[in-house]
């Protein structure tokens, strides 16, 4: 913690001098001593460090530790003074022997002397020549926050959360100020209560791989003081090479050192899906089935379709309205000597498709002691315990879609009973086959992650003298994951291996330690001096067991007992990654208004190459109080103006460990008859890998105004960063494909803005509005020995085609693929010759009026891959977040509207629902009925290339302009009501509160919700719809109260 | 003041400090390393067989990600199609075209997974022979698995000369990114590749074992050595390197073969469609082969070597994805044995227990039941191949645990070679004995003494009637120089799409993958593409 002197402003002084005056009245009296004790803690209830008491009238005096205890020997009956810069003073007459009720310290400038935790301490915002965003746990009271990237998202400048999945327990992907890397890591590094956090890790099933999850979870939302996000290289480079991608530090709560409290927050929420998508129905489906026969040349084999009867609607049967109850119950207090904050929470989230929720429950306690005037120990331990059903176990393998978009385009003809091997096609005429029911794929597969998360966290802090401290941090992190999947024969996934069952661990397991020693002095008032050095070693290391079967034969067992199976197979591996650093880290200030930061760290990390492993993140910071300069002084209610600038650099470390290594692999091979072990080399060592360097500039201006009624943040940066991690091409000559490399580099600059007003502050009625608004622009500068645009293609069943390129010198994100300039018309065809270029995929026999009609770009007569082109791109102009509170008496209303400009949306779901193909290959998929009503016919026929004419086969395999919508969309987020009710004898605080979350949303986006990116968390397949999870429009009762 | 409080923060220091670079130095738990491995004869052994397993797809995933399998499809695909008797397959189209009408490019999937492939082989063989003496002190000891890697690394480069032409020559092994000199390396001649070929070939003749006992079956052996040499110098006396001299060095090698081939453990088996059964692998018939796991354990294990079972014909329902024409059916005569093994035109779908009958009028296999042409009849396709096993898998197993070998190179091919030097050094009456022996096992009728240029061309047709789908095919057009009538030969119907182009030069090799031309600046293009 950062600790201030007292006597650094002129009025010190005059305390000083009337101290002196006391000091010598009161020493010719012989008074009774008397030792007192407690704690100083600021109005939200934070201790106060380094704030100053003395004895009115006397030199004598003490400074608060840490946790803002303190211990002072005086006479009795004297008067002890607090003071602290930012402040006001408190005084406290000393007549009692022991503790005294804790001190509240009174902000004289609330936003002003915002502490703000940075790495390895703390720093006065006054003091801070970097880019933070900061959000309280009051931002987000009302709101209904399940993890803490809900927290985030658009409540602060610079940081973009997106969904990936409305699927309770989804990942969000986080990115601050862009992305830095091409296929490294572009995850923000998490700190919580100064420890970092390992990446995280979850069991995988070899059937479908692990489920992203970034490093906030695990946390209790509720359990949340404070997030500060730290963005620029001057606040980032204290942690180095693992600084790059920004820094989320996270606060718990501590226990106030007063009388005990109870709160308890309960809430219940369910929501539907707020924008469905309506299906052709079972007379719908029959119709246009004959009219695709007809095309074929074949009988209808519907007669009358009026007469049919099954109508099964296969996405009312997989979904259901979801349902949520969240219960919060927390006991906090302490004594002057010690602070404990205990909190328990459980959450039950079933989501909207049949066969997905997840049960969390969590414990934490932080509990802080003052053992003697000059040690305290806190320690802060937190156990989650989550079990989550998946339901979306596929991303999109053969043969079969996510379960969604199987629930949408299921023929509506077979029966709700309907399911496996030897089922009757209900088109007439059809064979006997196979048939996955989309109810029973959701209802008979089980897809349980569970995982214990447990973090340990011991800090101590020594003062050694008033301006010399040591703290000495001790954390260890632990998560055992589990994922247990079976899938009968009677779902798709096993129906090919008569049942198939994995049962896999990983645990993960993390020790960091690290040390530092920090010095604050002030000398003549005038310069003030905090110095930092320390040090620290983290150890990530991984375990993972699989056992993997098929075959099962105790079906009934599932897997808890694979051992009935046929065919067992056994997956291992173990691996380390240790970093060991050293930091330094100087902040000079002269009076207050030239401010000087400067930090550098040395990293060696293990991953690296043998000659490569270190390095220095350097980094330099000046900022300019303007409203220090006596020129000022005649201004009038400005209360802060502040120029800042920084340049520094940073480096991500995301690659796994032993990747500079040659290494070998094992596998079987028959030699005889038996299968015997093999082993052979598969990649080859590069002595060169290295960190990617991110090396960024910021200027910024904080402002505050009247009180601080107004206040605006305005930062500019420009990120350039080099040496990306990626693969590099190599010939196969070399008997290897790729290797990881450093090469290539990205750029990323923007604007952030961020305003506050207090447009109404009276004692009755309140009105505050914030406003974000942040413009990142991330231009790839070049793909080092890969001159030429790279083409990004997905495996799975996105068309098998290509969806993205990279281009040196364009944005990152863009959508590749053919544009569609209208559906083809009967004029078109001379007799059932096409007398327009068409793709060559196609065969002639395909064309047809109704069919789309591709943009020949390069004119040369034929559609081939040159005629493509960028559709569209997946990052934003802009995103924003704009919140209001409004209080009037006892009742306050939330209203938090979020957004994002400029993005597109490559609606993979959409298509398939709405291109009229309605068989592929043997596969019969129903299409959505605004297509229906629409779609060209002889008798419609449409122009609109929303709307093609059935289809009989594939009209090409690549992205088209028809998928790539726009993505822009402006949000109502949350709308909440939160009434307080009057103090009921113990209850006090009781609130009752109302929420509406994703209220309404405006956007051009036709699927689902714009929101979205079915392949996770990857930079190059962002904004990508593909059966995604959708979110809900939910509503939320609650109450809380306290104790 | 309290220095004493320091101590901790000196414990800390002092324990990090010095601990910095031993921790930091990585050890794999989980992979091992070329200083594990290369420290005994068990670790030599196991990288050796290692050098095989490239060979063979490795494996076929239960959600049917199958992204190896495809190596080897497409090794079938560049060996034995774009001809007078192929087609696209039966079932699917994908993985033969464009290979089936010559549409292929230097972009073609095809090309680039086959040539990494096959310098996946020759790095593994490279890493044997390189550390080789690392592992075992006694020279002769190394000295015979340096022989079974350089037999590998001499037959990958046989299948690269073939396809590709002149290839880059790797002679060490590559551990590092820095060995940027051979990473980088050009192209060798083809004259030169072969000569890198003949020496690892020679190598392996004389270091090897003449045969393995029977837990070792599959190893290769200087049996095969020898007649893999003798194939060798049968391909250089034809095209490209043109050297008619190397007929009687292919007539040298091959009877070093044949005249001891009781040593050798090499035979014509009696039963021609034994070969093939999974029950009778690694037969006194085979001289390479590559081998797949039999076993129920695997839950992700290797298939068939590729989609070429015909579908239904054995209880797997495996794709079938090549296809011969039925001109090639009627090629064979009717008592031969191998005429409905190689290509059924009719069989019971084991599914559904109907009988399919080819309609050589349509291109479809009817069902004798319903009257309706079986798989996707929009498109024209050929007479499914029926060489690989129809064994029945035992019960409860995965259809894809269990596999043929993957059969490279057999007796009957031997004799074939040996039969075709002979004719052209002039020895036609012990050429035609060797065919005669081939037919008789089959069950055809033997030829009689017939001028040098009837015999070139009836042993020309028996490698065609006993070794279609067995990876020859395409390197005997090459080599015998007829491409131009086998495509004078071909008709629309045997392909999907489009034209058949008219004879290039260009063709009579496939274009180096231009991932790899990306990759290696100093690569060259073949002529014409």
């Amino acid at each position: 913690m950062r600790k201030k002197l007292s006597g650094r402003f002129p009025e010190g002084k005059r305390y000083f001098f009337s101290f002196l005056l006391f000091f010598f009245n009161f020493a010719l009296f012989a008074q009774q001593q008397i030792t007192v004790t407690g704690t100083v803690t600021s109005e939200n209830n934070t201790p106060l460090a380094s704030v100053s008491v003395k004895v009115k009238g006397s030199a004598g005096g003490t400074t608060t530790n840490v946790d803002g205890g303190y211990t002072i020997h005086v006479n009795k009956g004297s008067t002890l003074i607090f003071s602290s810069v930012g402040y006001e003073d408190q005084q406290l007459k000393a007549d009692k022997v022991g503790t005294v009720a804790g001190i509240t310290l009174v902000s004289k400038n609330s936003t002003l002397n915002d502490v703000i935790v940075v790495g390895y301490g703390t720093q006065n915002k006054r003091n801070l020549t970097s880019a933070t965003s900061k959000v309280t746990a009051k931002d987000f009271k009302n709101a209904i926050v399940n993890t803490v990237d809900q927290a985030l998202q658009g409540r602060a400048t610079g940081i973009q959360v997106t969904s990936t999945s409305g699927e309770p327990g989804a990942n969000a992907i986080i990115r601050i100020r862009g992305n830095n890397s091409l296929s490294g890591d572009n995850e923000p590094l998490y700190v919580i209560d100064g420890v970092i956090m390992p990446a995280y890790r979850e069991a995988a099933s070899l059937i479908y791989g692990a489920f992203a999850q970034n490093g906030l979870y695990g946390i209790n939302p509720n359990d949340i003081e404070n997030i500060e996000v730290l963005k620029d290289a001057s606040a980032t480079a204290i942690f180095g090479s693992r600084g790059a991608n920004g820094v989320v530090v996270i606060t718990t709560k501590a226990g106030k050192r007063t009388e005990g409290t109870i709160e308890f927050v309960n809430r219940i929420s369910s929501g539907s899906i707020a924008h469905p998508l309506k299906m052709m129905n079972g007379k719908q489906f029959a119709e246009v089935y004959n009219e695709y026969s007809a095309y074929g040349g074949n009988p209808k084999p519907f007669g009358n379709v009026d007469t049919l009867n099954t109508n099964t609607n296969w996405f009312e049967k997989t979904t259901r309205p979801t349902l949520r109850e969240d219960a919060s119950l927390s006991v906090s207090g302490g004594t002057p000597k010690s602070s404990y904050y205990i909190s328990g929470n459980y959450l039950k989230d079933k989501g909207l498709l049949i066969g997905s929720d997840v049960v969390r429950s969590s414990i934490r306690a932080n509990l802080s002691n003052v053992i003697n005037a000059w040690y305290t120990v806190t320690a802060q331990l937190s156990f989650v315990h989550q079990n989550s059903n998946r339901g979306i176990s596929s991303n999109g393998g053969w043969p079969n879609g996510p379960g969604l978009l199987e629930a949408l385009r299921t023929n509506p003809l077979y029966h709700l009973t309907d399911n496996g091997l030897k089922v009757q096609s209900p088109i007439p005429g059809g064979g006997i086959g196979w048939f996955g029911n989309p109810v029973i794929a959701q209802t008979d597969k089980q897809d349980l992650s569970k995982n214990d998360y447990s973090i340990i966290n011991i800090q101590n802090v020594f003062q050694i003298t008033p301006a010399l401290k040591l703290a000495v941090n001790l954390g260890r992190i632990q998560n055992l994951t589990r994922r247990q999947a079976f899938f009968p024969n009677t779902v798709n996934e096993g129906f090919y291996s008569n049942g198939r069952g994995d049962n896999s661990v990983t645990n993960t397991y993390n020790y960091n330690v690290n040390t530092y020693l920090q010095y604050d002095k002030t000398i003549n008032t005038d310069h003030s001096l905090n110095f930092t050095l320390g040090a620290e070693y983290i150890k990530d290391q991984v375990e993972s067991l699989t056992g993997s079967t098929s075959g099962l034969y105790l079906a009934s067992l599932g897997v808890n007992n694979l051992s009935s199976a046929a065919a067992q197979q056994t997956l291992s591996y173990k691996e380390d990654r240790i970093i060991e650093s050293g930091f330094f880290r100087a902040n000079y200030s002269f009076k207050g208004k030239y401010i000087l930061n400067t930090s550098v760290r040395l990293d060696a990390a293990s991953p690296f190459a043998e000659n490569k492993k270190s390095g220095y993140f350097p980094a330099v910071g000046v900022a300019w109080n303007i409203n220090e300069e006596r020129f000022m002084k005649g201004v009038t209610g400005i209360s802060n103006a502040k120029l800042r600038a920084s340049y520094g650099i940073t480096g991500s470390q995301a690659i796994a460990p032993y990747s500079s290594l040659a290494r070998y692999g094992n596998d079987y091979y028959q030699v005889g008859s038996s299968a015997q072990i093999v082993v052979f080399p598969f990649t080859l060592g590069n002595s060169n890998l290295s960190w990617e360097q991110t090396k960024q500039f910021n200027a910024g201006v904080d402002f505050n105004a009247w009180e601080n009624r107004l206040t605006f943040s305005l930062d500019y940066y420009k990120k350039r960063t080099e040496g990306l991690l990626q693969p590099r091409l190599l010939p196969s000559q070399s008997g290897n494909s790729f290797i990881t490399d450093n090469y290539g580099s990205i750029s990323n600059r923007g604007v952030e803005f961020s305003f506050q007003a207090d447009i109404i502050r009276q004692t009755d009625v309140r009105f505050t509005t914030r406003f974000n608004i942040s413009k990142n622009k991330n231009i790839l500068v070049d793909l080092g020995s890969r001159k030429s645009s790279s083409l990004q293609s997905l495996s799975g069943n996105l068309q098998g085609g290509t969806y993205g390129i990279l281009t040196p010198g364009e944005e990152i994100g863009q959508f590749y693929g053919f544009k569609i300039i209208g559906l083809t018309q009967s004029s078109d065809f001379t007799g059932s010759v096409p007398n327009y270029p068409f793709p060559i995929t196609g065969q002639v026999a395909d064309q047809r009026p109704g069919n789309l009609r591709y943009q020949d770009l390069n004119k040369d007569g034929v559609i081939n891959n040159d005629d493509r082109t960028v559709l569209g791109k997946s990052s934003p102009d802009f995103i924003y977040g704009w919140t209001n509170d409004i209080t009037w008496k006892k009742l306050t209303v939330n209203v938090f509207f979020t957004g994002s400009q400029g993005n597109n949306v490559l609606n993979v779901t959409g298509h398939y629902l709405g291109n009229g193909l309605i068989s592929n290959d043997g596969i019969i998929f129903n299409q959505t009925e605004d297509w229906y009503k629409n779609r060209w016919t002889s008798a419609n026929p449409t122009t609109n290339v929303r709307y093609p004419g059935t289809q009989t086969n594939r009209a090409s395999t690549d992205i088209n302009s028809t998928m790539v919508e726009d993505g822009s969309f402006f949000r109502l987020k949350q709308l909440s009501f939160s009434y307080s009710l009057p103090n009921f004898r113990a209850i006090k605080n009781l609130r009752l509160f109302v929420t509406g979350t994703n209220v309404f949303t405006i956007t051009k986006y036709r699927g689902f919700d714009p929101e979205v990116s079915s392949f996770g968390v990857g930079l190059l397949q962002q904004g990508i719809d593909y059966g995604a999870y959708p979110s809900q429009r939910s509503y939320t009762i609650g109450l809380s109260a306290s104790f | 003041m309290r220095i004493k409080i320091l101590l901790p923060f000196i414990f800390v220091l002092v324990t990090i400090i010095p601990s910095c670079k031993k921790d930091l130095k990585e050890k794999p738990y989980s992979t091992l390393s070329p200083s594990t491995i290369f420290t005994s004869e068990t670790g030599l052994k196991q990288a050796t067989l290692g050098i095989y397993q490239s060979w063979t797809a490795t494996y076929f995933t239960q959600d049917h990600r199958y992204d190896n399998i495809f190596d080897i499809v497409y090794r079938f695909a560049l060996s034995e199609t774009g001809h007078q008797y192929a087609t696209a397959g039966v079932y699917g189209t994908a993985f033969m075209d464009p290979y089936t009408s010559f549409a292929e490019t230097p972009a073609t999937i095809g090309g680039s997974v086959v040539w990494k492939r096959l310098f996946l082989t020759v790095s593994r063989a490279n890493a044997v022979i390189s550390n080789a003496n690392k592992a075992v002190t006694d020279n002769s000891v190394a000295d015979v698995y340096k022989a079974e890697a350089q037999f590998n690394r001499a037959y990958a480069y046989f299948n690269l000369v073939r396809l590709f032409g002149g290839v880059p020559l790797i002679k060490t092994e590559i551990t590092s990114l820095a060995q940027s000199d051979a990473i980088f390396g050009p192209r060798a001649s083809i004259e030169d590749t072969y000569k890198f070929i003949i020496e690892d070939l020679e190598f392996a003749e004389q270091k090897l074992p003449d045969a393995r006992p029977a837990e070792d079956a599959g190893r290769v052996t200087a049996g095969a050595a020898k007649a893999m040499l003798g194939k060798v110098y049968l391909t250089m006396a034809g095209k490209p390197v043109s050297k008619p001299e190397y007929f009687q060095k292919a007539v040298d090698k091959l009877k070093e073969v044949t005249a001891a081939a009781a040593t050798y453990k090499f035979s014509l088996i009696g039963d021609f469609k034994s070969i093939f059964s999974t029950s009778n692998e690694m037969s006194q018939e085979v001289v390479l082969a590559f081998r797949y796991i039999w076993s129920s354990s695997l839950v992700d294990a290797n298939l068939v070597p590729f989609f070429a079972g015909l579908d239904g014909i054995d209880p797997s329902g495996t794709q079938c994805s090549f296809g011969m024409t039925y001109k090639f059916y009627q090629l064979f005569e009717n008592n031969d044995v191998r005429k409905d093994f190689t290509a059924p035109t009719r069989y019971k779908y084991l599914g559904t227990g109907d009988s399919l009958i080819y309609d050589p009028a349509t291109y479809h296999y009817i069902n004798q039941r319903t009257g309706i042409g079986a798989f996707n009849t929009n498109i024209k396709y050929g007479v499914g191949y029926g060489k690989y096993s129809r064994d029945a898998r035992p019960s409860g197993g995965l259809p894809w645990a269990y596999s043929d070998d993957l059969i490279e190179y057999r007796y009957s091919d031997v004799l074939l070679c040996l039969a075709e030097a002979l004719n052209e050094t002039g020895v036609s009456s012990e050429a035609l004995d060797l065919i005669n022996m081939v037919r008789s096992r089959a069950g055809a009728s033997s030829y009689s003494l017939i001028s040098q240029d009837d015999l070139r061309n009836k042993i020309r047709n028996e490698r065609r009637l006993e070794l279609i789908g067995e990876g020859t095919t395409v390197f005997d057009i090459r080599r015998w120089g007829t491409l131009q009538n086998e495509i004078a030969a071909m008709s629309p119907n045997q392909i999907i799409n489009g034209a058949l182009p008219p004879y290039s030069a260009k063709l009579e090799l496939y274009p180096v993958p231009q991932i790899e031309m990306d990759a290696n600046p100093n690569l060259t293009q073949n002529p014409g593409w």
